[in-house]
């Protein structure tokens, strides 16, 4: 990659980077109030409107304030299709290959309500239909990227209220290296037993750090869904191995996590339990 | 305002029933490197045989040691337990494998009461799958509210469960903990409902619930409520709740 004469990769040419993107999307930020660049995030801010990029992967947040408040704009509950047209918006605002959206899928939340009237009892209102969402899944080649996503909420008029866009770029090596996991899958890879629980589910796939993250890995992996034995324990295991059934390192977020203090917890005298 | 957390992957070192569960010590640990940032207070912050069943009881709750009812904000990460299916009668569980405190396993319906007394829980974060079953919400819910604000969670099967991941727990703590300009500060449900569906299984539901004075005040709570905003306790006359299933 060269260094394109006719980009402005000045400060101010990365916010009107940021601006244009905005206006990519039908958005009006307004009077920005604040703007600028920290760890690996750059962003603008104004009364209504933050727009959030990274500048190690092609990721994006958008959130309008004004979803939500008082004076909000009010949930969608339109056509799924005009949500789905506002996604690939998205995707050709961000220049995101559009050909790696796997699943679009048109998630509404649903709503109820409950009173305890004067008795103790419990009347129980009646589910309505809320917000819908939308979330793309992203497959490149047949390989599953499991951390990539684009969310979307849109106001009741349409525009965009939240943006969660994740799309990483994959290494070429990473792929095929997420490519023969896949064949090996498809050819008798056995997953290493655990105890206390037994494979449910094996694929092959990639695993990159999360969209608010200020480190940005990514490893080709198999992941085994475990099973367990005792079925009423909820939170399923689940691990992830390379080619040689070793377990890959954890997906940073963060360069370093917070430690604990190795004081070991005891009871105290005062202690009591019902 | 101060936050709390209690991380469970050991059960199996410690002889309880399992699987172990390795991704909840790194999600304890990323939730809070947010709410550090965020400006929160640590109170606790126990993992394996030092996260105790009395953390979760009635009583117990207020241990000066860790008690969920101690802090304003708990996060949980660790088992909870799944019916196939549930129904209205069903109780949620918690379950941890304590070195203390016990037993280990938590009805939350009928020992769980948080923001009662001298308790301060105003949001309780529960990423251990189908502990928040809605069809049981009423029984096994409604009743943990006197003074709580919201609570999260998940409805499932065993067939449709949440995975053993980091990402919900760090994500709820970025959303929602205010640390940067420059990341969307979301209010919990929101939160939950953007976060709480990632590494789920198919017909897993993310579960955000809230108790308001009256019902405009839980609606409000449900869909507005930050985790900084600071508001009174809401008396528990109604609930609102939401839910999104992947």
């Amino acid at each position: 990659m060269t260094t394109n004469p006719n980009k402005d990769y000045s400060r101010d040419g990365e916010i009107d980077q940021l601006l244009q993107l905005a206006k990519a999307l039908n958005l009006d930020a307004g009077d920005i109030e604040k703007s600028g660049s920290e760890l690996n995030f750059t962003a603008i801010r104004s009364k209504n409107l933050l727009i959030s990029q990274r500048l190690d992967s092609r990721t994006l947040f958008i959130q309008d304030f004004r979803y939500g408040s008082e004076e909000g704009s009010g949930v969608y509950k339109g056509a799924d299709k005009d949500l789905i047209k506002m996604g690939k918006q998205v995707f050709e605002a961000l220049d995101l290959p559009v050909e790696e959206a796997e699943e679009w899928q048109v998630l509404t939340e649903q709503n109820q309500e409950a009173q305890i009237d004067k008795n103790e009892k419990v009347k129980m209102g009646r589910i309505t239909s809320g917000a819908k969402i939308l979330r793309v899944s992203r497959r490149v080649e047949g390989i599953p990227i499991w951390s990539s996503n684009i969310t979307l909420r849109l106001s009741s008029e349409g525009s965009i209220v939240f943006l969660q866009a994740h799309w990483p770029e994959v290494l070429k090596a990473t792929l095929e290296e997420g490519c023969r996991l896949d064949y090996l899958v498809r050819h008798g890879w056995q997953a290493p037993a655990q105890e206390g629980a037994s494979p449910e589910a094996v694929e092959a796939g990639i695993r990159h750090s999360p969209p608010i993250a200020f480190v940005m890995d990514a490893y080709p992996a198999i992941r085994v869904i475990y099973e367990p034995w005792n079925q009423r324990f909820g939170r399923k295991l689940t691990l992830y191995f390379d080619r040689h059934g070793r377990e890959i390192p954890n997906v940073r977020h963060v360069e370093q996590l917070p430690e604990l203090e190795s004081q070991p917890r005891s009871p105290k005298k005062d202690h009591k339990d019902c | 305002m101060r936050y709390s957390t209690g991380c469970v992957r050991d059960y199996i070192p410690n002889g309880c029933s399992g699987p172990d569960l390795p991704a909840t010590i790194t999600e304890g640990q990323l939730f809070r490197n947010w709410y550090n940032l965020g400006g929160f207070g640590l109170f606790s912050a126990w993992n394996n045989g030092d996260v105790w069943g009395s953390d979760f009881r009635d009583g117990g709750d207020m241990d000066a040691s860790g008690g969920s009812d101690v802090p304003e904000v708990y996060l949980y990460a660790g088992h909870g337990s799944c019916q196939n299916p549930p129904n209205a009668n069903s109780p949620d569980f918690i379950i941890v494998c304590g070195n203390f405190g016990d037993p280990d396993t938590v009805t939350v319906g009928t020992q769980s009461r948080w923001g009662n007394g001298s308790g301060s829980l105003r949001f309780a974060f529960i990423d251990a799958s189908c502990p928040m079953d809605l069809v049981s919400l009423a029984n096994s819910w409604f009743p943990t509210f006197q003074g709580l604000h919201m609570a999260v969670g998940h409805s499932g099967t065993s067939t449709s469960d949440a995975l053993d991941s980091d990402v919900r727990g760090s994500g709820l703590g970025a959303y929602t903990s205010g640390a940067f300009w420059f990341f969307p500060h979301l209010s919990v449900g929101d939160a939950w409902m953007t976060v709480g569906i990632d590494d789920v299984q198919s017909g897993c539901c993310a579960v955000a619930l809230a108790a308001g004075n009256n019902r405009d005040d839980a609606i409000n709570r449900r869909e507005n409520e930050r985790v900084k905003d600071e508001w009174s306790d809401p008396t528990p006359n109604w609930f609102a709740w939401k839910w999104i299933c992947r």
